[in-house]
């Protein structure tokens, strides 16, 4: 089984489940923050959705400087907008994951800010950290802010107080 | 590359920030809860710290039935909440580092009494109940330290107390 056989019946999984929890973003709630230092709720569905962004750059460089790249941080101004920029940045994370032989995906990637190095792992690595327990660590903190704005929570594993009974 | 080989490296880097954010949870805040319908701070803990046992199950059994009784952790201090994680953390290592990718392929059943409830490769259980479920429960676990102004680690990068890039 290569590494990206392997890896995409999780992407799949774990992908529909983040759908399911920005489904839920309440659009009259995006500036809502659950306390001053934290992020706001549509800037934090943001991040979740915009980390798949990473993937097709990553396999096709070697490294990616921070401070240099000039991303704009995905802040949607309504959940619709929100779902049409996650949609796209699953396909082609897909696409591309789908498409990595293992060699590929061993190389070492490295991250650097305004020439610094803060660490170079495998590709494989990245699509793991920086991407996939990425956006599960914030998709988690994305339903403590749903069940504080009053939204319903979807099962992400295993049952919900709204739904899902084993 | 063997898989627990694949594996280990994730774990142990998991496993350690989730033991910083544990040690950040305040004692004093154990009753806790954001809304009516949440964990409570404790219990979010414990759930956290008794997660790494279901990877020893997941490799070392080949199914759990959930009509057997599983006692939820439900500490009351932090330091039962490192103790019973640093054990469970240390026996799911072993587990995972003794396992051949033979083993890791091998079926897991979930079930309640008579009924399978899901079947999966061994790997896949430590993946998703294990390191997936561990990594979500984390991020609750944030937010209710940053709501309860208990400081922040680092997780994937700076937060708002601590590492700068």
């Amino acid at each position: 089984m290569s590494i990206a056989q392997a890896l995409l019946p999780e992407f799949d999984h774990e992908m529909a489940t983040t759908r399911r929890v920005l489904e839920r973003v309440p659009d009259d709630k995006l500036t809502w923050k659950p306390h001053e230092r934290s992020m706001a709720l549509g800037r934090l569905a943001g991040h979740t959705a915009e980390l798949g962004g990473l993937i097709p750059s990553a396999m096709t460089t070697e490294s990616l400087d921070m401070a240099t790249v000039g991303m704009k941080p995905l802040d949607p101004a309504s959940r619709q907008e929100l779902l049409g920029i996650f949609d796209g940045i699953v396909a082609k994370a897909r696409e591309s994951i789908a498409s990595a032989k293992d060699e590929d995906l061993m190389k070492t990637w490295t991250l650097l800010v305004n020439g610094k190095t803060i660490f170079s792992m495998p590709r494989a690595g990245i699509v793991r950290t920086i991407f996939l327990n990425h956006v599960i660590h914030h998709r988690g903190q994305l339903s403590v802010y749903l069940r504080m704005a009053g939204a319903p929570v979807p099962s992400i594993y295993g049952p919900s107080a709204d739904e899902g009974n084993m | 590359m063997a898989i627990r080989d694949a594996l280990l490296p994730e774990f142990d880097h998991e496993m350690a920030t989730t033991r910083k954010t544990l040690e950040r949870v305040p004692e004093d805040k154990f009753g806790w809860k954001p809304h009516e319908k949440s964990m409570t701070m404790g219990r979010l803990a414990s759930h956290v710290a008794e997660m790494p046992a279901w990877g020893t199950v997941g490799v070392k059994q080949d199914s759990l039935d959930l009509a057997s009784g599983y006692k939820p952790l439900d500490a009351a201090t932090r330091a039962e909440v490192l103790a019973a994680f640093d054990k469970n953390v240390a026996e799911a290592r072993a587990a995972i580092a003794g396992a051949s990718d033979q083993d890791l392929m091998g079926n897991w059943s979930l079930k309640n009494g008579e009924a399978t409830l899901m079947t999966m490769p061994k790997i896949a259980v430590v993946r998703t109940f294990v390191m997936n479920h561990v990594i979500h429960h984390r991020g609750q676990l944030s937010v209710y330290l940053r709501l309860n102004n208990a400081p922040v680690p680092s997780i994937y990068g700076p937060s708002a107390d601590e590492g700068s890039m």
